[in-house]
C-alpha cells in the first residue's frame, strides 16, 4: 500500500546541508533563534509563536512571489509552519532557522504550482534556458527617481506585473536574493542549487526585470503608464 | 574587457565580491562604455525599487488569523516528531 506520507516529504529533504563557509565563520555567537527553537522543542508554544511572528511575512511573501496566488500563499504559510513544527527535531542548527523555513516554503510553493493544472511552468529548472533578457537590449537612461512618477497603487501594480512575467526559476532566485536579502550561499542552500547556478539566474532575472521596467521608467516617458 | 566579459562579472560587481585588479578593469570599462554604464545604473535602480516597495505585504488581520490557525494545528498534533522519525519511516517502508 502506498505510504500516506505527504508528497512534500518525497521532494523535501528536511535534513540540513552543510552550512556555507562564510556563514560558519560569521557565526561566532549562537543565533537567537536557536534558543526559541530549543524552547519550542521542549513544548513552549509561546516560543514557537514568536518564531512564526518573526518569519511569517517572509514566508508569505516568498510563497506569493512563487505562486502568484494569494490563497495559495496563505495555505502555504500555514503548511510551512505546521510542517516545521512537526519536523522541528530534525533541525539541528547547522543552518539558519530562517533558511530552513524558506527551503520548506519554496518546495511547498513549487508543489502547489505543479498541482495547479493550468500552470504552464512548474519547475525551478523549466524556462531558465531562455535567451530572453540574457543580453541587454534597452540602453535608455531612466529618470532620477522614476518610481515617483506613479502613486503607490500604480507602482505596486507595475512591480507585480513585471515580476510575475519572469519564469518561476528566475522569480524565486530574485525574490530570495534581492527582496528577502538572503546571501547567494543561503539562496543556493534554500533552493538546492549550486552557487554558480544562483548567480547565473540572478543576473538574468535582474536584467529581464530591468528591461521590462524600462518601458515605465525611461526618460521621456513621464506621462506613460 | 568587453561588454560580454563585463556582463559576466556584473553579479560579483554588485555584491562587492570582485578582486581589486578585476575591479579596476570593470571601472575602466564603465568609463568607456555608456551602454554598460546605463545597464549598471538601471539594474541597481531595479533592485532598489523592489527592495523599497515590496508589492506583497501581509496585512495584520491576516497575519493574526494565519498565526492562530497554525498554533491550533500544532496544538492538535501534540509534540514535534522524534528526530529519527523520518529515517525510521523510510527503513520500515
Amino acid at each position: 500500500m502506498a505510504s500516506p506520507t505527504p508528497i512534500a516529504d518525497d521532494l523535501l529533504n528536511l535534513t540540513e546541508p552543510d552550512e556555507p563557509e562564510a556563514a560558519v565563520a560569521a557565526a561566532d555567537a549562537p543565533h537567537p533563534d536557536l534558543e526559541l527553537v530549543a524552547r519550542s522543542k521542549a513544548g513552549d508554544s509561546a516560543a514557537f509563536e514568536q518564531l512564526i511572528k518573526q518569519y511569517e511575512r517572509q514566508i508569505f511573501r516568498t510563497a506569493l512571489h512563487i505562486t502568484q496566488n494569494r490563497e495559495d500563499a496563505e495555505d502555504i504559510t500555514q503548511d510551512v509552519f505546521f510542517k516545521a513544527f512537526q519536523k522541528l527535531n530534525q533541525f539541528q542548527g547547522n543552518s539558519k532557522f530562517s533558511t530552513w523555513l524558506v527551503r520548506i516554503a519554496v518546495n511547498e510553493s513549487l508543489m502547489r504550482l505543479r498541482k495547479r493544472k493550468t500552470q504552464r511552468t512548474v519547475s525551478m529548472d523549466q524556462d531558465v534556458e531562455t535567451e530572453e533578457g540574457a543580453i541587454p537590449r534597452d540602453f535608455a537612461e531612466w529618470r532620477p527617481n522614476p518610481e515617483q512618477n506613479y502613486n503607490q497603487a500604480e507602482l505596486a501594480e507595475i512591480l507585480r506585473k513585471t515580476i510575475a512575467g519572469l519564469p518561476p526559476g528566475f522569480r524565486t532566485v530574485f525574490t530570495l536574493r534581492d527582496i528577502e536579502n538572503l546571501s547567494t550561499e543561503e539562496t543556493a542552500e534554500a533552493l538546492g542549487l549550486s552557487v554558480p547556478a544562483v548567480k547565473s539566474r540572478l543576473l538574468r532575472a535582474r536584467l529581464q526585470l530591468r528591461e521590462r521596467l524600462s518601458r515605465y521608467f525611461r526618460k521621456g516617458n513621464e506621462g506613460s503608464k | 574587457m568587453n561588454c560580454t566579459d563585463f556582463l559576466a562579472k556584473l553579479t560579483d560587481y554588485f555584491d562587492g565580491r570582485i578582486d581589486s585588479d578585476l575591479l579596476a578593469e570593470v571601472k575602466q570599462h564603465l568609463c568607456t562604455c555608456h551602454h554598460c554604464e546605463v545597464v549598471v545604473d538601471t539594474t541597481r535602480k531595479t533592485i532598489d525599487i523592489y527592495r523599497g516597495h515590496e508589492p506583497y505585504d501581509l496585512p495584520e488581520d491576516l497575519s493574526t488569523r494565519l498565526r492562530t490557525a497554525i498554533m491550533e494545528r500544532c496544538k492538535a498534533s501534540g509534540s514535534p516528531e522524534p528526530a529519527n522519525a523520518a529515517s525510521a519511516h523510510k527503513r520500515h517502508s
